[in-house]
């Protein structure tokens, strides 16, 4: 973990026929990765395998959806190496077996589906035109069936009619139309007929209200009434009004003629709603018999689900290969500790199938950088997360993350310190980690529970979706959980140190202050630690110790870097001047921390200012104005000398090494093309070509970023202390306005009131918004002050061929 | 001094579409479209551009004329946005853009309908940037009765006006003593073709004017000097169209014709507009309009009209030119500052996106060689810019 796994090179030679066979035992092998060749062709020759494998994923994901309407959810699949070693097994024709099923299922499906659809759509019919009758009948009166024609009426007859408006002639025939619309149309299917009739048409309307639940989705519907003057059915405005109807897809209604036929009517449309009613339950129960082998039949659908993913994956991979007529070049990363396997692998191959041609494996040297991987698990996942955000370490680079899992929480305690705070951190990370509510398998079996539930009870609601919603926002929390404990932990270890409980001073020990012979035991005293200029200038020193401690690391990590990459200017010149400069201008002040603190002083105006000093010291070449210590002048003297002398030792010395190392290779660039071309592989690297000037360029400004950083790196350490005096500020300031009043004066009542609401300001601005605030900084500390000492970040993922890993990704696990 | 205030309205609308500027394909992906070899593959490639949603749903081998109806709606729905953003002026402006689309969807169903094309399809063929409620409704139309359709439905409709206007002037375009029957027949022997040309013609000038009265002042000299040319290139197309037509067969008729078609706004207008008028050859109409701007020049590459049976895919014909030189201006236009000609740019130069597209995938379904000229026929918008 220290540093990324050692990888190995490998070409294969993968003949044509046994390609998917031994792709698909790599996969399972989970430690290597394929190297894309074929980055730039979009026609790449698997693809038609691949988008088989989406459509049935597609097709599947809908049976999914089907099977959760009836409440049958599928046992989630934990073991996925068992389910890999099951998959081994067969052949890639295996495919073409499950896509025929998943087809011929989902077209059964798709089929009864619409049915139903079909089904409902003529039950609404019914119900429509059955009220559509009902309507009719109250506008028109009961006169209306004493009449003897059906389709034309004279108004005449029917007194009791509301009354229509002017213009019209008594005797002049009317037709009428009764019809259904959707409602958000009627206005313009109103005016359309408007203009047509010349206005000249009377029209009742009313919304129809839906009861049934399972056409709620459909629009409103509306049903009309229309009167317009018309001679008959062949006049010009009957038929503009019928083509208009057409367009709208108005559901037309007739009316019965006598009363006998309407009460046939009514009855007809009583028995057809059962009758659809019936029908529909019937297809349901055809839908469940046909889905339920999908979840207790062999196969199941996880278990096709997952091998649709794997196979996915794999033609993935096939696709990065070099295709050559009879095989397929594959280009390859193995961990090295692992490469025993790839044999191991082979020869279980050849037992399975001993007539099968095998690959041949070669080791080959490569200028290629290669990947990094690091092992992760849950706990340090997170870390090395961080460190990646920032940029994926080179290839045995030593990783930050490895000391971030310490300095990373350690630094956010100095900021965070107090008792409290730290601990309600602690214990809501405990209470995460230790009850793994909200683990994705937790959630995943809450959900399923839930779903089936829900589809047993057949209640469609959006509450459950938001249930699953916030789940997945504290399963983020979840992934947090370590980093919440090591976080809060240190935060209260700080918190004992600073003597802070919400502010609070603690005094466990009994204080100190007026007595001899007595030190506190530990942390500070607490009459001390309510003094602010006290803490202020403790802080203060601590943080640029601290900085001085972390940065130092940061140079020694570049140490170890150098000696790893055997790059001896860079061990033996750069690495040593850098530590020495540092150490001369930041260490030396960190000593004179040190040798004030342990210094008494009488007089505390006698005691010299820190920063006076260091500035007289640079400034007036060691002038000491307040000794500290005997001999300081000189020693002082020295100290500037010997670091202003490492300036120019790590400007010149890699810069002329670099400038020296590249005329050299220009020298060897020519001969190397003459060089015959058996030696280098197909594979081409670009050698960058820097001028001499922007070598230049380049050290002088790395030195000064070098010179610069020391000061203003450690400067920026001062947020420590920044944030830390925030911190137990803000504290304070929300203890005294809302509760020390009243606890001074016992008032219970008042008391009972404003502690929730210390409370809700405590976790709303201390826990939340200051404990991201602080680990914003703490991230910042690592990523530009610590980092920028050693890490060149710029490696790139391993991306692991691994079928495991893709049905672990696609099960959200 | 209305550049101070443009931002207050109009500021918000104005950045979505500066955003949008984004959206356009360019060359390089213009590029890569014609190394295409399928439609599958053109329609993937589409969906890595900003068109990836309203693709997504579709089949991998998707017809030209569905594409083109879903590159559409993406436009459409993004106009609608926009205009859902707009408040005043502006939003009566937008809607000014709107009703050329309409006209255009009128006229395509009023087409339709006469070559008996199921109402369905004919929806489904509707422009989304021109849809309005009663547009369903011009399936009442019985036979020619143009003037029927329009005390029916029309005269609900934005473009109700255009359309009065069209029926008046044709008709008082007629001789003396007309009968119903002369106006039936005029009906019956009017060509869609010359509907929608005569219909957009007053769209033009009543946009034209409209922007000249109502919109800011630069806002107005922008749009002005678009429209005008606009004007030019319908007047110059008319003519261009007329010559050598075998339905126009006498010089009055042509005349007629003509002054009926072309715009009376633009630079052209009135200086030129006997001389071209009368043009009847291309080296006529080049003299007519030589004076003005650099239109001499463009069409010095048009090819003559009367050889028009030798046209084929590869001709650089007129139109294109144009649109090339339209799409010049219209780049320079949407780089203008605080004017609404951006919003009228913005539209225009998607619209020959979409149609670069659609040629594309049409180039593509007919698997022409790769060396063909047709390639070569699609305008990139902003390619101007940078030469």
């Amino acid at each position: 973990m220290f540093r990324s796994e050692v990888m190995s090179f490998y070409q294969l030679l993968i003949p044509r026929e046994s390609s998917y066979m031994v792709m698909n035992h790599l996969g399972s092998l989970d430690s290597l990765m394929i190297i894309d060749q074929n980055k730039d062709n979009l026609n790449r020759p698997f693809n038609y395998c691949i988008t088989r494998c989406d459509d049935m994923m597609c097709k599947i994901e809908k049976l999914n959806k089907c099977l959760q309407d009836i409440g049958l959810i599928p046992e989630h699949i934990d073991d996925f190496k068992l389910l890999e070693q099951q998959y081994e097994l067969k052949s890639h024709t295996y495919l073409n077996d499950l896509e025929a099923l998943i087809n011929h299922k989902h077209q059964q499906i798709l089929d009864q589906v619409q049915k139903i659809e079909q089904m409902k759509q003529k039950r609404q019919f019914t119900i429509e035109s059955k009220k559509a009758m009902i309507f009719a009948r109250k506008q028109l009166g009961g006169a209306y069936f004493l009449s003897k024609s059906s389709s034309d009426l004279n108004l005449d007859e029917q007194p009791e009619n509301k009354p229509l408006h002017g213009g019209m002639i008594p005797s002049q025939k009317f037709t009428h139309f009764v019809g259904i619309i959707n409602a958000q149309e009627y206005h313009v299917f109103a005016r359309a007929i408007f203009r047509i009739t010349k206005g000249n048409f009377m029209m009742y309307n009313e919304l129809l209200d839906q009861e049934n639940e399972l056409v709620k989705f459909i629009s409103n519907r509306m049903c009309f009434l229309l009167f317009f003057p018309s001679q008959s059915v062949q006049s010009e405005t009957f038929r503009k009004i019928k083509k208009l109807c057409e367009t709208f897809k108005v559901d037309h209604v007739r009316l019965p003629i006598s009363e006998d036929q309407w009460d046939q009517r009514y009855n007809q449309y009583e028995n057809d709603t059962i009758e659809i009613e019936k029908l529909i339950s019937f297809t349901q129960d055809l839908i469940k018999s046909i889905l339920t082998p999908l979840i207790s039949g062999e196969p199941t659908i996880q278990y096709i689900r997952n091998f649709i993913i794997k196979e996915k994956l794999l033609y993935e991979n096939l696709n990065k290969l070099k295709i050559q007529p009879s095989v397929f070049i594959g280009l390859l990363w193995i961990k090295s500790s692992k490469i025993d396997q790839i044999e191991k692998c082979f020869r279980k191959i050849k037992e399975i199938n001993p007539n099968l041609v095998l690959p041949q494996p070669r080791q080959l040297k490569t200028p290629r950088t290669p990947p990094t991987s690091f092992a992760l698990n849950q706990f340090n996942k997170l870390f090395q997360l961080i460190t990646d955000t920032y940029g994926v370490p080179r290839y045995r680079e030593i990783n930050p993350s490895i000391f971030s899992i310490i300095t990373f929480p350690f630094l956010f305690g100095v900021m965070f310190g107090d008792i409290a705070h730290g601990l309600l951190l602690l214990s809501f990370g405990l209470y995460l980690s230790i009850t793994k509510k909200f683990s994705p398998r937790t959630i995943q079996k809450e959900t399923r529970k839930q779903l089936i539930q829900q589809g047993t009870m057949k209640v469609t609601g959006n509450e459950d979706i938001d249930n699953i919603n916030k789940n997945s926002s504290l399963q983020l929390l979840y992934d947090l959980r370590y980093m919440l404990i090591l976080c809060g932990g240190f935060a209260a270890y700080c918190g004992l140190i600073y003597n802070d409980f919400f502010a609070l001073q603690l005094d466990i020990f009994g204080t100190c202050l007026f007595q001899t012979d007595c030190v506190y035991p530990f942390g500070i005293d607490p009459m001390f630690a309510e003094n602010l200029n006290f803490s202020n200038s403790y802080k203060m020193k601590l943080s640029i110790i601290i900085g001085y401690f972390q940065m130092t690391l940061g140079l020694l990590c570049l140490g170890l870097n150098s000696y790893n990459q055997r790059n001896l200017i860079s061990l033996f010149i750069v690495f040593p001047v850098k530590l020495c400069f540092f150490s001369l201008t930041i260490g030396y002040m960190a000593i004179i921390i040190f040798i004030k603190w342990n210094t008494k002083f009488m007089d505390p105006g006698a005691a010299p200012s820190i920063i006076s000093t260091m500035v007289d010291m640079w400034m007036h070449d060691g002038y000491v104005d307040m000794q500290l210590y005997s001999n300081q002048s000189q020693i002082q003297e020295y100290v500037i000398i010997i670091a202003s002398l490492c300036i120019p030792i790590m400007l010149f010395v890699p810069m002329f090494h670099d400038l020296y190392k590249n005329s050299k290779q220009q020298i060897v660039e020519d001969e190397f093309v003459q060089v015959s071309q058996e030696d280098r592989e197909e594979e081409h690297i670009q050698v960058e070509k820097e001028s001499n000037g922007d070598i230049v360029v380049h050290h002088l400004i790395e030195t000064i970023e070098f010179v610069l950083g020391c000061i203003s790196n450690t400067a920026s350490y001062l947020r420590l202390w920044a944030l830390s005096l925030a911190h137990s500020q803000l504290a304070s300031v929300f203890f005294d306005l809302i509760l020390s009043g009243s606890i001074n004066e016992a008032q219970a009542p008042w008391q009972i009131i404003m502690f929730p609401l210390f409370l809700i300001i405590t976790l709303g601005v201390l826990l939340c918004m200051d404990a991201m605030e602080c680990f914003l900084h703490a991230l910042r500390l690592h990523w530009v002050e610590f980092q920028s000492k050693f890490f060149k970040g710029d490696g790139y993922q391993f991306e692991v061929f691994s079928f495991t890993q893709a049905m672990q990704l696609q099960n959200k696990i | 001094m209305d550049l101070c205030y443009f931002a207050v309205d109009d500021g918000y609308a104005e950045a979505i579409i500066r955003g949008l500027r984004a959206g356009f394909l360019n060359e390089a992906q213009y590029t890569q479209m014609k190394s295409c070899t399928s439609i599958p593959e053109l329609k993937s490639f589409l969906e890595e551009t900003d068109y990836q949603n309203c693709l997504q749903a579709d089949q991998p081998q998707i017809a030209t004329s569905l594409l083109r109806q879903r590159l559409k709606k993406k436009l459409a729905d993004e106009f609608d946005y926009i205009e859902a953003q707009a408040t005043g002026t502006l939003s009566k402006f937008l809607f000014h853009l709107r009703c050329r689309f309409m006209i255009d969807n009128v006229v395509n169903m009023i087409e339709g309908l006469k070559n008996k094309i199921d109402i369905e399809v004919l929806l489904s063929n509707i422009d989304p940037l021109g849809w309005f409620p009663e547009i369903k409704n011009i399936k009442v139309l019985e036979g020619d009765d143009y003037a029927n359709l329009y005390r029916d439905v029309l005269i609900d409709t934005p473009i109700g006006v255009y359309f009065m206007k069209f029926l008046d002037e044709s008709i008082e375009n007629m001789h003396e003593n007309r009968t119903m029957n002369d106006i039936q027949n005029l009906f019956k022997e009017m060509k869609p073709e010359y509907i929608r040309t005569s219909l957009k013609k007053m769209w033009l000038e009543d946009f034209f004017r409209y922007s000249e009265e109502n919109l800011p002042q630069t806002s107005k000299e922008g749009l002005v000097s678009l429209l005008k040319f606009e004007a030019d290139f319908r007047t110059i197309q008319v003519i261009y169209n007329s010559i050598g037509n075998r339905d126009l067969n006498t010089v009055a008729r042509i005349q007629t014709t003509r002054k009926q078609l072309c715009p009376t706004i633009g630079t052209l207008y009135p200086d030129c507009e006997r001389q071209y008028l009368a043009a009847a050859q291309l080296e006529a109409l080049r003299e007519a309009v030589k004076g003005t701007e650099n239109y001499r020049d463009l069409l010095k590459d048009a090819p003559d009209p009367l050889k028009r049976e030798e046209f084929n895919v590869s001709t650089r014909t007129l139109d294109d030119i144009m649109y090339d030189e339209e799409c010049r201006r219209y780049a320079l236009a949407f780089d203008g500052q605080g004017s609404y000609a951006v919003f009228y740019a913005y539209l225009k130069l998607k619209e020959q996106e979409i149609r670069n597209i659609v040629w594309l995938a049409e180039m593509i379904s007919r698997r022409l060689a790769k060396n063909h000229p047709g390639w070569k026929k699609i305008i990139i918008p902003f390619s101007h810019l940078r030469k």
